[in-house]
């Protein structure tokens, strides 16, 4: 009889360019009849990393603080022995193969039973309806909630030595704006008429290249680094991090000039290259990991300077998908604002100029920012742009009188 | 004078009490005991009544900032502390078990409260494990069709406990005007 789909193991391979990445589908398909199927990294059961790989740290680390109790088969042609791994030998034989695999699926029902054991009646924890606006007062008492006597998960020693990808967030207020993000000439942004010119194209960036050299190290699961005339950046895609060795004062003015205009850098060295960790030597400098949105982040804010990318309309609406992690972002003028706004539902630029009565170059810079970082849209439905969204008028005028105090005070303007 | 409160919650462990000392301008009460249950394998003092702290405001008015009890068997606090409550502010630890079962807990447990007022996320030991990034916890939420701030937190940081109740401020009324 043919096993049903559910009784096969779902497996997603890492580190294995397309040609090996087939051969291994081949192979489960023919070999490993019935036992295995491939499926993406958040839907599986078991990792299979090929050791020999040149990013192959970096994707057991980041499998390993991922989904710590997840069994990961490592395949390699030397003898390897790892904590938490199943090793098999390459060439990968049928048999060797599939013991790793009855062995990983051993850990995984012994993992099962544990939970089963540690978790009892969880059946009130969980929210039922979807809308929490929904949800009417329980009447019942809510069960013990005990998972406090679990023991903490897999925790990687080497992350909080990344001091920068975890280092707090820089308020900038309307004070300091213009020093830390630039002036753009030419623009008057007093006159309205003139708002509708001010954009620009990432494209023409070094912005543009960082956001399309992430996009194929994501798209082929690949360490890479981006080369240039002037500092190279390697992007680790597994981890969503970056590598690099420059300061913010010399990206702040790299990310300023267009590339494809300036008599001084050259675009053709602009190019993509293959990592090997190893060989690049580069992941003993923990201090110079950063997270790949804090920088995309900051590099927009940097190269758009108040304007805003030229592929979004300013009167269509925009929307935000989330809340952008502000603790660890450069957080502009009336950024959280804005976000708040965005959050209840979609406004065009100008809109949103009109509704918070703020600088057109604030909402510029929050929009080029969060759009870098693919958190915000532009409405393609007509719904949207006929639809006209009030604030949220729910707080009485003494209230917003308080929030207000709460605020200046958690701003350090209210010296109480 | 009314009393306005803002209450942070969360597992044992989260860093409620540490959250509220950045914050108040007073020296904290701590109601802190050593651990004789199964808390102890967390954290070797937990909160077993409240914790208490205050900013002051301009014009001598207060913030009164209360901790919930960590440890769920005084849960029945819950419902009182929250009376005259003006947010919530949700403490998760990213480096238990199942974060996301606690994040349901705890919004469930509080559905009432947040419907009223408004509620701000903020998720502790991200340097420590990296399983589970924010992006991972808005699409948990967006499960539960809620769009609300989830920062990255270091409770001992006062600018990231700082931007989290701003957050919560501007969620609750986007219309405040900025300094």
């Amino acid at each position: 009889m043919k096993s049903k789909p559910t009784d096969l193991l779902a497996v997603s391979l890492y580190g294995m360019d397309g040609r090996t990445h087939n051969t291994m589908i081949l192979f489960f398909k023919n070999s490993c009849k019935g036992v295995v199927q491939i499926v993406e990294e958040h839907k599986a059961d078991v990792d299979i990393i090929d050791a020999d790989a040149m990013d192959a740290k970096v994707i057991l680390d980041h499998c390993l603080a991922r989904q710590p109790l997840r069994p990961i088969i490592i395949l390699s042609l030397e003898k390897l022995n790892i904590e938490h791994t199943i090793y098999v030998a390459k060439p990968a034989k049928t048999e060797t193969m599939l013991a790793a695999l009855t062995e990983a699926k051993d850990r995984l029902k012994k993992q099962k039973e544990k939970k089963k054991t540690i978790l009892k009646k969880p059946e009130d924890s969980i929210l039922d309806t979807a809308k929490v606006n929904r949800i009417k007062p329980s009447i019942e008492k809510q069960v013990p909630f005990e998972l406090s006597s679990e023991k903490k998960f897999y925790s990687n020693p080497l992350e909080q030595k990344k001091t920068e990808k975890h280092k707090a967030a820089m308020m900038i207020n309307e004070q300091n704006f213009s020093n830390f993000i630039g002036i753009i000439s030419g623009i008057d942004f007093n006159d309205p008429v003139q708002w509708r010119n001010a954009r620009y194209s990432p494209k023409q960036y070094y912005q543009g290249y960082v956001q399309s050299s992430i996009k194929i190290a994501y798209e082929k699961r690949q360490v890479v680094k981006l080369n240039s005339d002037w500092k190279p950046l390697i992007i680790l895609p597994h981890s969503h991090e970056l590598w690099l060795d420059f300061d913010d004062k010399q990206l702040r003015a790299f990310s300023g000039v267009e590339l494809t205009s300036s008599p001084i850098h050259d675009v053709k060295k602009m190019t993509l290259s293959k990592v090997n960790p190893k060989e690049e030597g580069f992941s003993a400098k923990l201090d110079k990991f950063q997270d790949m949105n804090i920088f995309v982040w900051k590099l927009a804010c940097w190269t758009s300077k108040g304007r805003y990318p030229d592929t979004l309309d300013i009167s269509t609406p925009v929307y935000l998908k989330q809340w952008p992690n502000f603790t660890r972002l450069v957080v502009t003028p009336h950024a959280m604002r804005i976000a708040a706004l965005l959050v209840v539902g979609p406004r065009s630029m100008l809109d949103i100029i009109r509704t918070l009565k703020v600088r057109p170059q604030y909402v510029f810079v929050f929009v080029s920012s969060a759009y870098a970082i693919g958190i915000l849209g532009q409405s393609k439905r007509r719904v949207d742009e006929s639809i006209e969204i009030e604030m949220p008028k729910i707080k009485s005028a003494p209230k917003k009188n308080l929030f207000s105090r709460i605020l200046n005070k958690l701003r350090g303007s209210d010296k109480a | 004078m009314s009393q306005y409160k803002i209450i942070f919650t969360g597992p044992v462990g989260a860093g409620k009490t540490t959250a509220i000392t950045s914050l108040s301008d007073v020296p904290m009460m701590k109601t802190d005991e050593v651990a004789s249950d199964m808390t102890k394998e967390r954290k070797a003092e937990t909160t077993v009544a409240m914790d208490y702290g205050i900013m002051l405001l301009n014009g001598g008015e207060k913030i009164h900032l209360y901790g919930t009890p960590g440890q769920e068997r005084f849960d029945f606090m819950w419902d009182i502390l929250t009376v005259g409550g003006i947010g919530l502010v949700l403490l998760l630890d990213n480096s238990r078990a199942d974060p996301f079962k606690d994040m349901r807990f705890f919004l469930k447990s509080f559905s009432d409260f947040i419907q009223n007022t408004g509620v701000a996320i903020g998720v502790t030991q991200m340097d420590v494990n990296t399983r589970l990034t924010i992006d991972d916890y808005h699409r948990e939420l967006q499960e539960l069709d809620m769009k609300i701030p989830v920062f990255s937190v270091d409770a001992r940081e006062k600018k990231d406990v700082s931007i989290l109740v701003q957050a919560l401020m501007f969620s609750l009324d986007p219309g405040i005007d900025e300094v």
